[in-house]
């Protein structure tokens, strides 16, 4: 046991040290043209990731899904640079990176707006009024001032409206899909969802008495979430291209997208001592903002997904077990399909066809849907369990059990199924434990679970290492006391 | 105490067929009898306790005991099985349960005995066995002969009205059948009604009323110990009663 303890700090102190190391080399780029050759971070469906494409070679292109992590990725010194939009730049979280701006291209520009269903054409309509007159009162260029400023880099300053101020219910209540990570269009500032393009649609909705609600989605996953009608605005700084014209409307752009070519700066992080580092990316990442609390409600939201799916998951096996033993061929051959079914289904895919298909018109939240769904897959294996364990227990016991006077019903409580579960919960412990960890995908579905929580965090902050090393700490220690409680119900069982 | 009228027993066979293997039997058991059912292997002895008790169901025919047929579908079954325990060859004590829990698990669970006067109950149980000691063991630590002691004192604690035997001794090795022969001897000698499906000849001679003779299925001859080993009528009987002494 001590051994194991050490082995497990020399680890995490090793990932720490890892954590802490980057690239010496440096790279200075005067041009578009001198990138080629070099491995060049974007983030993906980005005009910069078009631009990326177009000067350098296919494999030196880092795409990364998540928010503005191409400048986590050059931070940490996977990349020689990053190209991002400019206005990422205009944050104090920013300015914190080591990172520099080489030079701006300005050669590529591409419009930037909200995107909406092309069949929504009334909300299309109602919004573009609104825009116009914001226009026209001077509203628009207040917003302005604060968001699109590069000398207003507190994002706190910024934040005018609360998520509180706007109602969430009213006379049509409209879903804004986001990644929230995208300042300063869509960002996370202390744990509030917010953002140019977010208050605007805030205020949209202030006047129409509209409600709004806000759902987290990774960046790929807005585009599919709008057309099956989940939300109804995205705003993710999206760049308007033909490809994406053709399947939704854009609101009226007056922002474009510049690119800024960033490269890490002479020095970086060498001259920060090691423990000075860990201490800065602990503060940045967890204390500043508050932001362990999107931790915390993270943790619940897994929680509460976990032991939903477990419950309903363990019913649905036992229902399923009883099928296959039954004497009846057509009960048999259809818990058998079901099992082999979700046996062979990654759990992710069944998740968004839950999600996006069979679920979709149900108005179900997107929390029962990963509930059922988890539950739908981790049945199928409690189900094979069951079956198997029962069927370990010797016959004989059941006669005993029938000869002595008790019901068949009886017989399987008082006999069968204390002896079954001696068999069952050494691989039920393995089970529930891959349940706790499969979890963690509930975020393709706009739940902020832990795993998701420690995204956002990530992208608000650009410190990928703590919230990542916290998370993963936070499953460990959940998985391992799972697993020691069922170790000690085991013990307790067989005397 | 139990009447059996023209029962038979046809198993379905995977392939379809169908495999007749108890025929026509006709019997009446009073209370008191200790029945010994001899015969060769595969003719049906088993199978004729497991449908008295309805562990398998009979095909057709009558099993009248205490008032109920057993074979009406609106019998309660678990009614009467409380009332005919059974001892099995492979002993099937409960793995999960100490000696004392399997002994008083009836009393308490079905007889709704409380938990002290049942144990109180199942001690004597198994005092009389000879296994007062081994209360507090987990039957995978008992020998053979042990374990096959602790059930028949589960039988007994539901205080049943006759108990069927499917060749208790079978399955132990050679020193420890006498323990359990003498338990069930004991039983005989206190009058409790049994039927006892054995190979020990010599114990079926000694403790039996009446000895059932089974071949192919039915009840082929049957009588007195005296009348069957000694004198049996019919060619199969007197060959099977043959057959026996001369491997002694
Ligand atoms: N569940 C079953 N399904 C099909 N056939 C069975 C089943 N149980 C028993 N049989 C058949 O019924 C016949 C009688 O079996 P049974 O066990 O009653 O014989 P037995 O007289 O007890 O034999 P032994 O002395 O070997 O115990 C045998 O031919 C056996 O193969
Ligand atoms: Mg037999």
């Amino acid at each position: 046991m001590k051994r194991i303890n050490i082995i497990i700090l020399l680890l995490l102190s090793f990932l720490l040290l890892a954590g802490c190391m980057k690239k010496e080399e440096r790279f200075v780029p005067q041009t578009m043209a001198d990138l080629r050759g070099h491995t060049v971070a974007v983030n993906s469906g980005t005009t910069q990731e078009k631009i990326a494409r177009m000067v350098t070679e296919k494999e030196n292109v880092q795409c990364l899904p998540g928010g503005l992590d191409a400048l986590v990725a050059l931070d940490a010194g996977q990349s020689d640079v990053a190209l991002i939009e400019r206005a990422n730049m205009f944050s104090d979280d920013f300015h914190r990176l080591a990172l520099e701006e080489a030079f701006t291209d300005s050669t590529t520009q591409e419009p930037l707006a909200t995107a909406m269903r092309r069949d929504d054409v009334a909300l299309l309509q109602e919004f573009t009024n609104f825009f116009d007159s914001l226009d026209v009162t001077g509203g628009l260029e207040e917003i302005k001032s604060r968001w699109l400023n590069p000398n207003l880099t507190d994002n706190q300053k910024k934040v005018v409206i609360r998520q509180k101020d706007v109602p969430t219910r009213g006379k049509r209540v409209l879903h804004i899909g986001s990644d929230y990570s995208y300042p300063p269009y869509t960002i996370t500032v202390n744990n509030e969802k917010t953002g140019y393009e977010i208050e605007l649609w805030q205020r949209f909705c202030m006047t129409h008495g509209y409600g709004l609600v806000c759902d987290v989605y990774s960046f790929d996953a807005l585009l599919p979430a709008l057309m099956s009608k989940r939300i109804d605005i995205i705003a993710a700084g999206m760049s308007i291209t033909p490809d994406r014209e053709a399947k939704v409307s854009f609101a009226p752009a007056d922002d474009y997208s510049v690119t800024s070519v960033l490269i890490r700066k002479e020095g970086n992080k060498g001259n920060r001592g090691f423990f000075e580092s860990v201490k800065d990316g602990f503060d940045r990442s967890l204390v500043q903002q508050d932001r362990w609390e999107m931790i915390v409600d993270g943790f619940w939201v897994t929680m509460w997904i976990f032991f939903g799916s477990l419950v309903l998951g363990v019913l649905l096996g036992a229902i399923l077990s009883y099928m296959q033993m039954s004497r009846h061929r057509t009960l048999v051959l259809m818990a058998n399909a079901y099992i082999s079914l979700m046996r062979n289904i990654p759990i992710l895919v069944l998740l968004l066809v839950m999600y996006y298909i069979i679920l979709a018109g149900t108005g179900l939240s997107a929390m029962m849907v990963a509930i059922i769904a988890s539950a739908m897959n981790f049945g199928a294996y409690i189900a094979v369990m069951f079956t198997t364990g029962i069927k370990a227990v010797d016959n004989g016991q059941k006669e005993a059990g029938l000869a002595l006077g008790l019901t068949p019903f009886q017989t399987f409580i008082y006999i069968i199924a204390p002896q079954a579960a001696r068999h069952i919960i050494p691989v039920f412990q393995g089970e529930a434990i891959s349940l706790l960890k499969g979890t963690s995908i509930v975020g393709y579905i706009s739940i902020v679970d832990l795993t998701k929580a420690s995204d956002l965090i990530r992208n608000a902050s650009f410190e990928a290492f703590f919230p990542l090393i916290f998370t993963a700490v936070i499953y460990f220690c959940l998985c391992w006391l799972l697993g020691k409680s069922l170790d000690i119900l085991l013990k307790k069982i067989s005397k | 105490m139990i009447t059996i009228k023209n029962l038979s027993k046809t198993y379905k066979m995977p392939d379809g067929s169908q495999l007749e293997v108890l025929k026509n039997i006709d019997c009446h058991i009073a209370k008191g009898d200790v029945i010994s059912i001899i015969g060769p292997s595969g003719t049906g002895k088993s199978t004729f306790l497991r449908c008295l008790n309805g562990i398998d169901p009979a095909t057709s025919g009558e099993i009248i005991f205490g008032g109920m047929n057993i074979l009406d579908k609106n019998t309660k079954l678990n009614k009467v099985r409380q009332k005919m325990g059974m001892v099995f060859q492979s002993f099937n004590l409960f793995d999960h349960m100490t000696v004392l829990e399997n002994v008083s698990f009836g009393p308490i669970r079905i007889l709704g005995m409380n938990k002290t006067e049942a144990d109180e109950k199942s001690r004597e149980l198994l005092r009389m066995v000879g296994l007062e000691d081994k209360a507090d063991v987990m039957p995978r630590n008992l020998s053979g002969g042990q374990k096959q002691r602790v059930a028949i004192a589960r039988s007994l604690s539901m205080n049943p009205d006759c108990i069927l035997f499917d060749e208790p001794t079978s399955a132990l090795d050679p020193t420890m059948v006498g323990e359990v022969l003498h338990v069930i001897r004991q039983l005989a000698q206190q009058g409790m009604t049994m039927l006892i499906v054995t190979h020990e000849m010599i114990f079926a001679r000694d403790v039996s009323t009446r000895v059932l003779f089974m071949c192919e299925g039915g009840i082929y001859e049957e009588g007195t110990p005296e009348q069957i080993f000694s004198n049996p009528q019919k060619t199969a009987t007197r060959n099977f009663i043959g057959s026996i002494r001369q491997s002694r």
